[in-house]
């Protein structure tokens, strides 16, 4: 009667290594993009403001904004393309590992924890540093309308501005791979560990 | 006796009073800074908006929403004690997080303004050499290029995934 009672009754499990792995990825990546969208966003917008002041400039500074916008467009596409690659990567990688770990969902639990807290952090840091490249870009916002246009200075800045964050991006997410990588080779080591352990023992 | 006792009690006062001094100053700088922070980036947006075409009380309006926003999080990331101005144990690693940001968003600037200012003088330098428009831009683009990656490599690791 129990037995029949409890197949019944759905059980509530917590979702299994792969989904957890999935799941931390993708919302890295996903917070990833749209934060690369947003400055990018916000330094076409800047551009285009720099464009606006440069009206009754000659026809060679106007030539200028347009290359510029030409590279800000390249980064964008490269940015994009590269973000679009790594997640690909980063689930062939993570999913080849996975198989190893699918057997042993228990050992996992103890990655699970360090799973969430990384993926946590790098959502925070991630968010942190597009905020800062935010403000710094307000900040040459703000100078290009107190001291208005100085023809190549505002146009550098946004291409600097945006390249170093393509970079700083870039790092955060190898940093987060590097810190996943750690856990799920734990894992492995764990299960293969107590794998061993047990043989040993049955053999004695 | 009671002279030293007296005199201790003296001492301590000082003590708190300059505790309570620095702690307050401490707090409205940082307050002052984080709120500059917030006026800056929604100047931005607003700026950003102006450009983009939208109507100006609806640039008001969304500017002072996210304003109102981002005003709740420094609220919600600053220690506690900076808004009672009581001492308060649990602030530690919150103080520490957003003092953190903050240094490290100056020094992300100097280092950019530092980089814009070499490729401002490599630029002027190109265009005296004889180096025009486009050519001067791409050659100095990719010489800060360069330059970003190794302020990056000099950069401790903690700035750049905070």
């Amino acid at each position: 009667m129990n037995n029949s009672l409890s197949r019944r009754v759905p059980r509530l499990r917590e979702p299994g290594p792969a989904l957890q792995l999935l799941a931390s990825v993708t919302l890295v990546f996903l917070l990833a993009f749209g934060a690369d969208v947003l400055l990018q966003w916000a330094v076409g917008l800047f551009v285009a403001g720099i464009v606006e002041q440069d009206t009754f400039f000659y026809s060679a500074v106007k030539q200028q904004d347009a290359f510029a916008q030409t590279i800000l467009a390249i980064i964008k596409l490269v940015s994009f393309v590269a973000l679009g690659v790594g997640f690909v990567a980063m689930l062939v990688f993570f999913f080849t590992s996975f198989y190893e770990i699918s057997r042993l969902q228990q050992p996992f639990q103890s990655g699970a924890k360090r799973l969430l807290k990384a993926t946590l952090l790098s959502l925070r840091g991630i968010a942190t540093v597009t905020f800062m490249f935010l403000v710094v870009t307000a900040i040459y916002e703000l100078l290009l309308r107190i001291v208005g246009n100085q023809p190549p200075f505002f146009l550098l800045a946004a291409l600097v501005t945006t390249s170093m964050y393509v970079f700083i991006l870039a790092y955060g997410l190898f940093d987060y791979a590097k810190e996943l990588r750690g856990i799920v080779s734990g894992a492995v080591a764990k299960r293969r560990n107590m794998h061993h352990g047990g043989r040993s023992r049955r053999g004695t | 006796m009671a002279g030293e006792v007296e005199e201790e009690h003296e001492t301590r006062g000082v003590n708190t009073n300059m505790g309570y001094l620095q702690r307050t100053l401490q707090a409205t700088l940082t307050i002052w800074l984080s709120l500059a922070v917030v006026i800056i980036a929604v100047f931005g947006l607003s700026e950003s908006l102006r450009v983009a075409g939208v109507d100006r009380d609806e640039n008001v309006l969304i500017t002072f929403l996210v304003a109102l926003g981002l005003n709740v999080l420094a609220l919600w990331l600053l220690p506690r004690s900076f808004l009672t101005l009581k001492e308060e144990g649990q602030d530690g690693v919150r103080q520490r997080y957003i003092q953190h940001v903050l240094f490290a968003l100056s020094v992300i600037w100097a280092i950019l303004a530092a980089i814009i200012l070499v490729a401002i003088g490599l630029y002027n330098a190109l265009r005296v050499a004889g180096v025009e428009g486009d050519e001067n831009v791409l050659i100095t683009f990719i010489v800060s290029l360069g330059l970003i990656l190794l302020a990056l490599w000099l950069l401790p690791r903690s700035f750049l995934t905070q």
